[in-house]
């Protein structure tokens, strides 16, 4: 009994691990998990991310996760024009991938994402036209949209470290090995992977709404990371209505604040131009709530200021006047993304910018 | 790794599983390795900190019963050089050269210390601890030297206690590694019912509290006078369930494997007065300095000023453990002095305590009041800065609007916490009264905790207070 017990404890628990700390593994148990429907079949992610998080049963909306349901802009790409290099968010991989048929007058696609773990050198090509799209949702822009975040991400380690100091340059050290052995012993998402691979199954869902309901019935509140708007029909990232929180629609952005940060704009399309870059494009996402407009308070214009400031050089997608006309359909309405539509005004407005 | 956590649940079933699998010869290097990989899932680099003092001590261990008299006192000072010294460069560093700078500058003396702020080896202070309660042991002769130097690092690293104890002493925990542990379905069943009731006390109980406590202590000068004391009130009720929570989850892991670690907690709030409430509160760290520090003093046979000396070193010294801020000091400093107000007070009422708890009522008012004191002891344990404390007794003498907003809890959650404390208070109060079979009950018994844990708990990963020393 003693060896019978021990045998399945460590089978499952050692399995359990084994697939939660590899990509390989993760890949297998979310493609299985999804291509399932009902009881034993994924339900996180399927009515929208911010209801994965609440399990409120009133945002339960089936969410068209026909991402590539967009119109690509023709069905031919175009070997000898453009290469665009696009460093963004899930607002984009989400829905557009490395596809250039959906971007005009281009040939090659490479997609690098913000939360990428080490930088991914991009060089420009020698004989065509390169361009830069640099993207990020409003709310994360004070923390990435600057030089050297943005360098972390596109320029070789060496290049960053050289501006650190000694001792930041012993620090660096010293936490790349930590980091290297952690990396090696613990998947970085192990407890969000465990989670999914014991706990998301489309049985335990009712419990799931029967907990976020009751949280929200009888003791107020949902999820910390969610807010429900004030007109009860979306839910948002509680960051971005958090007036306190610098991605937050609703912080104060001073005219000193502002500056700094257009002069950083400026300067990461400085430097990438110097890189050999013929374009650099930047684009700032709107939070949705700054779209949506439901909560009866002003917001900061963040986007819009930028654009406008005297000191603001340079090229920047900005979609919120296009999302803003008939809003609530270009947004889903338990997700932190727009949706194909919402997607699809931004994509002409870049299609529109692009070179011919 | 956090106890509370979908990865330690993981890592518990391998290696419990795998312990009972193994052959007893190999049983110790697969908790060693287990440890290590526990240990490293905070700052895996550290390792090498706590690698160095477990070979500064397992070789001074040896070397203890081999010399005596001056050589011995010798290798004893050297051992506890080199834990004191992690310690005091780890913990204290920054706090002794910030201070002595701010007194150089404020003398005018042209001396200033470069200050570094370490990151904190994670449970640095109860590993020190346990690893100096190994060579002291030795030096009295209570402990032989540990000869396995894998059993020996397993002494000072064994995961269930490395981080926050409960701090165990050579005699109690070395042999059990010789041990062959069995499984025993009834010692496993009550081992993983006191886990359950450790997860339940930090995620349904602390993490709740908290949800009050943060906000609350976060922005003081915002708060209503009600608002502080029921802070204040759920505060201690939070570092509680969180601390006795994590010794119930180490001590009940251990009991699954077979092991015995020493009881931490024994509830603590229903004391009747500041010593009792020591003798419940935090055992082994009260039990380590009484042994080592209070009785090398001198205790209690010497004379009554220096008795009391020795009372208000030991209770300064155990704040100063807690953290390197004077915030800690002062929480110390506290409960010292009130236990010599309880002493001065018996001396000269020697009869009225006594006669007093005898009685229901009176038993309750002594109980109600070494809270209230206790209390207050908290505050100064959860503000670190004199400027916050200030603000702190300046809005208690405020109003007394409870602020609904500023408090982060509707009615139903604030009465819900209340019904939670009450419900602990009177577990905590009958616990021994209670005759509940259950291990007969387990099954009923861990599906109805494990349900209660999913549906009230406050999933947010929140680490342990305790992890911090």
């Amino acid at each position: 009994m003693q060896k019978l017990l021990a045998n399945i404890g460590f089978i499952f628990c050692a399995l359990t691990l084994y697939l939660t700390s590899s990509n390989a593994g993760m890949k297998w148990i979310t493609q299985d998990r999804y291509s399932r429907i009902g009881a034993l079949g994924a339900d996180k992610y399927l009515y929208g991310d911010l209801y994965g998080l609440t399990y409120l049963s009133k945002f339960k909306i089936t969410k068209d996760t026909n991402f590539v349901s967009i119109p690509t802009k023709d069905g031919k790409v175009h070997s000898d024009t453009a290469n665009l290099f696009i460093l963004g968010d899930s607002y984009l991989y989400s829905f557009f991938k490395e596809d250039p048929r959906y971007y005009a007058n281009i040939g090659q696609v490479k997609f690098i994402r913000w939360d990428v773990a080490k930088p991914i050198e991009i060089i420009p090509a020698r004989n065509k036209k390169n361009i830069l799209l640099i993207e990020s949702v409003e709310r994360n822009m004070s923390g990435l949209f600057n030089l050297n975040s943005v360098k972390a991400r596109l320029d070789r380690a060496e290049a960053v470290q050289s501006e650190l100091n000694t001792r930041q340059k012993i620090a660096h050290f010293f936490a790349e090995i930590d980091e290297g052995i952690k990396e090696s012993l613990y998947h970085k998402s192990l407890e969000a992977n465990i989670e999914f691979a014991w706990f998301n199954f489309g049985f335990l869902e009712p419990l799931k709404e029967l907990k976020g309901d009751f949280n929200l019935n009888f003791f107020g509140r949902v999820d910390k990371e969610v807010a429900i708007s004030k007109d009860q029909n979306f839910l948002y990232l509680a960051e971005t209505l958090n007036s306190y929180n610098p991605g937050s629609s609703f912080s104060d952005i001073s005219e000193e604040k502002l500056k700094a940060q257009v002069s950083e704009l400026n300067r990461i399309q400085d430097y990438y131009k110097a890189r050999g870059f013929d374009e650099v494009i930047l684009s700032i996402i709107p939070n949705p709530v700054s779209v949506l407009k439901t909560e009866n308070r002003p917001d900061n214009h963040l986007i819009q200021r930028i654009k406008l400031h005297p000191d603001f050089k340079g090229k920047l997608i900005d979609a919120t006047e296009e999302l803003s006309k008939n809003a609530k359909s270009n947004f889903f309405t338990s997700d932190s993304h727009w949706n194909q539509k919402g997607a699809k005004i931004w994509l002409d407005q870049l299609n529109r910018q692009l070179p011919n | 790794m956090v106890f509370n956590s979908l990865q330690f649940l993981v890592f518990f079933g391998i290696v419990t599983s795998a312990y009972f699998l193994f052959a007893h010869k190999y049983r110790w290097a697969l908790l060693l390795a287990a440890s290590c990989y526990f240990y490293m899932a905070f700052v895996p680099i550290y390792l090498g900190i706590l690698g160095l003092t477990i070979v500064i001590d397992y070789f001074t261990g040896i070397y203890l019963e081999r010399f005596q008299g001056g050589a011995k006192k010798i290798f004893l000072g050297c051992s506890l050089l080199a834990n004191l010294g992690v310690l005091a460069i780890f913990k204290y560093y920054f706090f002794f050269t910030d201070n002595f700078n701010f007194l150089a500058s404020y003398f005018s003396i042209p001396i200033h210390f470069p200050v570094f702020n370490f990151l904190l080896p994670i449970g640095l202070s109860f590993h020190t601890f346990q690893a100096m309660s190994y060579t002291i042991e030795v030096y009295r002769g209570n402990q032989k030297a540990e000869r396995n130097f894998g059993i020996y690092s397993l002494y000072v690293m064994f995961y269930p206690q490395l981080v926050a104890g409960p701090i165990e002493r050579p005699q109690n925990l070395i042999h059990q590694f010789y041990e062959k542990h069995v499984w025993d379905a009834d010692r496993v069943k009550l081992g993983l019912l006191q886990m359950m009731q450790g997860f339940f006390k930090k995620v349904v109980i602390a993490d709740r509290l908290a949800m009050v406590v943060d906000p609350a202590y976060a922005n003081l000068s915002n708060q209503s006078s009600l608002n502080l004391i029921i802070a204040s009130i759920f505060y201690s009720f939070q570092i509680y369930c969180d601390f006795s929570g994590y010794s119930d989850i180490a001590i009940g892991a251990s009991k699954v494997m077979g092991f015995k670690l020493m009881n931490n907690f024994n509830a603590p709030y229903t004391a009747k007065s500041i010593p009792d409430f020591w003798r419940r509160w935090h055992i082994s760290l009260s039990t380590w300095f009484k042994d080592y520090v209070y009785f090398s003093l001198g205790g209690n046979r010497v004379s009554v000023p220096r008795w009391y000396i020795n009372i208000m070193i030991v209770f300064i010294l155990s704040g100063f453990w807690h953290g390197a801020s004077w915030n800690f000091v002062i929480w110390g400093a506290l409960h010292g002095l009130f236990q010599l107000i309880g002493l001065t007070l018996n001396r000269i009422f020697p009869k009225l305590a006594a006669d007093e708890q005898k009685s229901a009522a009176g038993a309750w008012m002594y109980r109600l009041f070494t809270f209230l004191l206790v209390t207050i002891a908290w505050v100064f344990f959860r503000i670190p800065k004199f400027g916050d404390i200030q603000i702190y007794f300046d809005q208690l003498t405020h109003g007394s609007i409870l602020d609904p907003i500023s408090l982060a809890f509707n009615t139903n959650e604030l009465l819900f916490s209340i019904l939670l404390i009450v419900g602990l208070y009177l577990y905590d109060f009958k616990r021994e009264k209670i005759k509940v079979d259950s291990v007969q009950l387990f099954w009923p018994i861990i599906s109805g905790l494990a349900f209660l844990i999913y549906f009230f708990g406050v999933f947010n990963l929140k680490q342990f207070i305790y992890f911090q020393f």
